[in-house]
This record gives structure tokens, sequence and C-alpha cells, in this order.
């Protein structure tokens, strides 16, 4: 092994913590480069995100983030954000022309959604540290708790940091008229529960390898385990001739129904690569459960500087997946006297695919912190015609379309 | 791309391991790694909030790492 003899020597105090990058959700700790003079750090965003035709989103998130000493820190989060609009329902978009309704094929909704979360990261062994994240999220009809513990070691010169982690959410669920019994038509007024519940433990094992002085590969596998209520309690699917496609008068819609448990994995791969000043940033993550469900993302965001204040950083991602095993566009009039086990009609469980191309801007202002904003565009598309798409609805195509944009502004300094 | 299966992480994750006996980087080279845009999320806020976005509208989830939650996202 031939150790390399660089001439170039900087500063040891200031590179030695921040290239052991760990694989938390929150910050890794870095020592502030002129001597860890702030102790405190703020994260701003607060985004504005409309989709064509159907819903909007106004979110803002605040971090602000306590260096507790040399080896210790806290963050507290906080988040807001308001939907409206409409959203498919999973009913098919052509209704009967006789007057026989299948049910809206949009609802309008609205809702608001309030976030908290603390993160407390140290080290408290040479080498190795500990992170702990809990968090409580609360809307109408959902709210959700979850916990979530990191360990991380250094290797070899912390060229290499193993990381091992649990997590575990408990969700409730207790949508206003309460819950039906899966695949139940909607005519049907008995109500199963007021109240459902899920939880999900999730173990993480990763590792992040530094190759050379300007690259990093970091590796990470979680694996989950849901249980529980995983139906979506405002979805439906409509009942169609078999013959035709068209929907029949006396038939009514039915109601989403989704297995109670969920085995998923997701192995998450992302390479930084340094260019001079300039960052490119790859990742791929393949995702697989007992679904049916296999998914590929790939994300490149490639950031230039200009002089030393401004940034440009390009953006694309691209997401693909197949379509859950009991996804089904349409139900048959036959198939009501022989109902399957599952069936949604959720468009996030069909084959699908997502593109987006994002540009963000930095500027570092003469008063401190950074200013970011972002735009992005997004176009998702899905299969038309799946296998159980009949005459009429297989022609018009089932799929529901979405084009959105985004934009995000954002704000961090340390004080 | 096919089912990868623990036996392939493991394959990937010793290689990882063995290869860095390979390029050690020292301390002192580490500067420009030590930068805050070469971290593995360098805009927090940004990947929180690209979460909420396409947890939403995607059956994938997850990857990065544990804790934070779900939504009733519609």
């Amino acid at each position: 092994m031939q150790l390399k003899k660089d001439k170039q020597h900087t500063t040891v105090a200031t590179v030695l913590s921040a290239a052991t990058c760990s694989l938390l959700m929150a910050a890794p700790m870095t020592e502030a480069a002129d001597g860890a003079t702030d102790n405190w750090r703020m994260d701003a965003g607060a985004m504005h995100y409309t989709e064509d035709d159907r819903i909007t989103v106004n979110e803002a998130v605040v971090r602000l983030k306590r260096q507790l000493d040399e080896d210790s820190s806290v963050s507290f989060r906080t988040t807001y954000d308001s939907v409206s609009g409409a959203s498919p329902t999973g009913a098919v978009e052509l209704q009967s022309v006789s007057g026989a309704s299948g049910g809206a094929y949009l609802a309008d909704f609205e809702t608001t959604r309030i976030g908290v979360g603390v993160d407390y990261e140290t080290a408290f062994v040479r080498q190795t540290r500990l992170s702990l994240t809990l968090d409580h999220s609360s809307q109408d009809g959902y709210s959700s708790s979850a916990i979530g513990g990191t360990l991380s070691r250094d290797f070899n010169q912390r060229n290499t940091t193993l990381v091992a982690g649990v997590g575990y959410s408990d969700d409730i669920i207790d949508p206003e008229g309460g819950i039906h019994y899966g695949l139940d038509a909607t005519t049907t007024t008995t109500v199963r529960t007021m109240e459902d519940e899920k939880d999900q433990f999730d173990l993480q094992l990763g590792v992040t390898q530094v190759l050379t002085r300007t690259r990093l590969l970091q590796v990470n596998f979680v694996t989950s385990r849901a249980r529980g209520y995983m139906s979506n309690p405002y979805k439906v699917i409509s009942v169609v001739n078999e013959v035709d496609g068209s929907i029949l008068p006396g038939y009514s819609q039915h109601y989403d129904k989704r297995p109670r448990e969920r085995d998923s994995n997701a192995l998450y791969t992302q390479l930084n690569q340094g260019f001079g000043d300039a960052v490119g940033y790859l990742s791929y993550r393949y995702f697989w459960d007992d679904w049916g469900i296999k998914a590929h993302t790939v994300d490149l965001r490639y950031r230039h500087p200009f002089g030393e204040r401004l940034y440009v950083q390009p953006h694309v991602r691209y997401y693909q997946q197949s379509a859950a095993d009991f996804y089904r566009s349409m139900l048959t009039n036959t198939e009501v006297l022989n109902l399957p086990e599952y069936a949604s009609a959720d468009y996030r469980m069909a084959e699908l695919n997502t593109t987006t191309f994002g540009l963000k801007l930095g500027y570092h202002p003469g008063f401190g912190g950074e200013l970011n904003a972002r735009f992005e565009v997004i176009r998702q598309e899905g299969e038309e015609r799946p296998d159980d798409a009949i005459g009429i609805q297989r022609d018009n195509g089932v799929f529901p379309e979405l084009d959105a944009k985004m934009v995000h502004i954002g704000y961090s300094f340390n004080f | 791309m096919r089912y990868v299966g623990p036996t392939g992480l493991l394959l990937l994750l010793s290689c990882l391991l063995a290869g860095c006996s390979l390029s050690q980087v020292q301390p002192w080279e580490k500067g420009e790694l030590a930068k805050d845009e070469m971290q593995l999320t360098p805009d927090k806020n940004e990947d929180f909030l690209d979460g909420h976005i396409y947890s939403s509208r995607e059956a994938a989830m997850g990857g990065k790492g544990v804790g934070g939650g779900g939504c009733g996202c519609n």
C-alpha cells in the first residue's frame, strides 16, 4: 500500500471533522472554519407548489440548531403546510351519460398540517457518533409520531464511516366520517371504525467512503416493515360494464382496500464529486416491496459557483415504478359478485414515471448567510391502458397525468 | 434492475472497505471534502420539502435514513 505524500498541508483542525459524513437525516457535525464562534444556525424555507387543475401546496419549514459543545448539538424543526384543491379519487373519468353516477373523478379537499421535530447529536466515544430524532405531525384525520436513532463509527483515518440506524413510527388515521370496510360499496352506510392505526419499523445499514480527495460515495440500505391501516379512506374504484366500460346504473363504486402488511426495502447510493470549486451529486435508489412495487430513482445535480458569492445548480430527477399487485384501474359488474382480496385504483399504486427539471440559485450576501431560490417543473405520466381497462375507459386512458411547478425560497445563517 | 439481495449488498460493502485501503486520503488532504457543499445533504430543507412532494405522488419511500414520520398525503 502506497501512502500518498502530498506536499500540500492545510489546517488540520479545519479538515478533520467534516470529511466524515454520516448517513443521518440530521446535519453531520461540522466545525466552523473560523473556530466555532457561532453557536446557532437557522435554516428557513418556504415553498409554493402548484399542479395544473389539481392541488396547491404552501409549505414553510424552519430549523434552529444549537451547538451545545464541541461534540454535541440539538436542532428544533417546525413545519407548516396547507394543501387545497382537487385530487383524483380513483374513479374513472368517463361517467355515465344517462345520469347514473360512478362517482366524481376529482374531489376537492383542504387540509393544514403542522409538524415538529427534534434532533440530537453527540460524539460520545472517539470517532463514534450517536444521533436521535423525534417527530410529530398532525392534520385533520391523520397524525404521525416517529423516533429514530443512529450510531456511526469512523474507520481508516475517517475515510470510512459505518452507520446503523433504527426507526419507529406510529400513525393514527381518523378521517371525518370514519373508515369503511375495504371494497364495500360506497352506498353502504356502515362504518368499520372511526380510527385506525399504522406502525412502521425501519432498520438502516450504511457506509460512506472517501474515495479520493474530491470524491465521496455513500451506500445506504433501509428495510422497513409496516403493519396496520394502509388503504386510503378517500379513494374509490369504479364499477363498469365489462363489455364497453360504461358506468352501469345500479352499480356503485367501492372503497379502496390494501393489505395491512407491507415489507419494503430501499437501496440508496450517492456519489459526490468535486470539480474544482464545482460539485456534482449523482444518486440512485432502488426500492422494492412485497406489494409488487419496484421503483428506480435517479437524481443528478451540479453546483457551479460564479465568483465568491453566487452559485447555480441545475437538477434533473427521473423516477419510475411498476404497479402494485392489487392495482386495479376499475372493477367490472361481474367482479362485484366475487370481489378480489385487495384492490386500489389510486394512481400512486399504478405504473408511472415522474420527471423533474429544476434550477437552484444560491447567493451569499454581504450581511451573511446564504439565500437560495429553487424552481422546479415536474411531470408525471403513467400507464394509460392497463390490462383491466375496458372499452370507453380504455380509449380515454386511465392515468391522471400531472404537471406541476414548485418554487422554494430559503435562507440559512449562523449566529 | 434485478434484485440485488443481501449477498450483493455485502459484496459491495466489502469491496468498498477493501478498496479504501488503496486510497487512503490523509487528513491534511481533506480540504475539498470539508466544504459545506461536499456534504451528502448540503440543504436539508430542500431534501425535506422534496420528500413531501415525492412521497405523496409516488409509492417508493425512504432510503436515506431512519426517522421522520409520515403524512396523510392525498
